[in-house]
């Protein structure tokens, strides 16, 4: 399953950055993994190919401010590791993606705003919400990544990123219709 | 008022905030040797080396085919051969045969830069390569030595300008990006026995003045 293609980084700045970067927070990725996998070859593996990932679509990665981009190869590396799971125990990939889920009514959330205590009651259900839904969320909100660059970031195709991204969307909407929110502009 | 980017930034935190202290642990040989394969199959300075014996095959035909027909892209620099393709510039190196098949004696710096301090090592039997780094300005430096069996560099020589250059009498190449704005260069040797390199952020009197400077260790 592993990415056969090497590394294409465009300078030698991105390599730096990226051994840099790769230096400083190795142990926080593979410990990651291990608490996927609970095996350290495949650990390892997982974050070479996280890493493998990232060189093979430098920009990608180089797009995303560097305070934001720890937390942008955590959720590439877990999402790698899910998937090396997955094929181990020979599960379908995403069940979740199956679903046929109307996108031509889409749901935006793009001006979601709330007092602290709201905040806090949407931090909780978004914390136990299926993983692949909020990876794609965090993809999506806190990069502004498109259905097509989340797709390649999750090795997805871009349909199942677009699923995701739609029902990971609805939760939040129906949660917030329940719960009354304090301000919520955009839902069509 | 908080936004939902505030909040997935909380998620992520409390989520990960078990993993915030993590413990020491060293990657296998393997993957050290695939992270290096990861960082420096393609870039604009960098090698690729395989040590399969098909692989050594291919490279020396290639390299007696050339020798024979006399590619007029193609020109011989003392150890390196240099082919010249559409959009990178291969170099090889001929005469192997006497060179050491692993990493007998190793090669260091005597006097690290000022500012740098010795930041990571990745090694195995054919390859060593130290990494220097400068915390003030976040600039790296690279040395390598490796065998010279199986070395193969692929230089992207349309942003790149190559300049053959002595080291000690040996005959090496100096490489620096055309982007005025990336300041590294690099320069890479055949020593006879193995190939050096030093990569960094340094002018070229600088990167030869430490090239020359390299000792074996005891």
């Amino acid at each position: 399953m592993f990415i056969t293609s090497l590394g294409v980084l465009e300078n030698s700045q991105q390599r730096n950055d990226l051994s840099d970067f790769f230096v400083k927070y190795k142990n926080r990725f593979f410990l990651i993994a291990q608490s996927k996998l609970h095996n350290c070859d495949d650990a390892e593996d997982a974050v070479m190919e996280m890493l493998a990932m990232i060189a093979d679509k430098p920009n990608n990665f180089f797009a995303v401010a560097p305070e934001l981009r720890v937390a942008y190869a955590t959720v590439i590396v877990k999402n790698i590791a899910n998937k090396m799971i997955r094929v181990k125990s020979e599960k379908p990939i995403e069940s979740l993606d199956e679903h046929g889920d109307d996108l031509a009514a889409d749901v935006t959330i793009d001006e979601v705003f709330l007092s602290n205590e709201r905040a806090r009651e949407l931090t909780a259900y978004i914390r136990k919400m299926p993983e692949a839904l909020k990876d794609t969320l965090l993809l999506k909100v806190l990069y502004g990544k498109s259905s097509t660059q989340i797709a390649s970031d999750l090795s997805i195709s871009v349909s199942a990123a677009r699923k995701r991204l739609y029902r990971a969307k609805k939760l939040i909407k129906d949660f917030m219709e329940e719960n009354n929110h304090d301000k919520f502009n955009g839902c069509t | 008022m908080t936004s939902l980017t505030d909040v997935l930034e909380e998620v992520y935190k409390l989520d990960y905030a078990e993993f915030d202290n993590p413990p020491d642990h060293r990657f296998s040989r393997r993957s050290r040797k695939r992270l290096k394969e990861i960082l420096y199959h393609k870039p604009t300075i960098g090698y690729q080396r395989s040590m399969r014996p098909g692989r050594r095959v291919a490279i020396a035909l290639t390299i007696i085919a050339f020798m024979l027909v006399g590619a007029t892209a193609a020109a011989a620099v003392s150890g390196f051969v240099r082919k010249e393709h559409k959009d990178n510039t291969e170099i090889l190196f001929a005469g192997n045969e006497n060179s050491p098949k692993t990493i007998e004696c190793v090669y260091y710096l005597p006097e690290i830069p000022d500012g740098y301090e010795f930041s990571e090592e990745i090694a195995d039997k054919w390859d060593i390569t130290t990494h220097y780094l400068n915390r003030v300005t976040n600039r790296k430096m690279v040395i390598r030595q490796t065998v010279k069996d199986g070395y193969k560099v692929h230089v992207d020589n349309e942003h790149h300008l190559l300049e053959e250059i002595e080291i000690n009498g040996h005959r090496g190449l100096y490489l620096r990006s055309n982007n005025t704005e990336l300041c590294s260069g690099s320069i890479i040797w055949d020593n006879v026995d193995y190939v050096l390199e030093i990569s960094g952020d340094f002018d070229k009197s600088t990167l030869q003045k430490m090239a020359k400077s390299m000792k074996i260790q005891d």
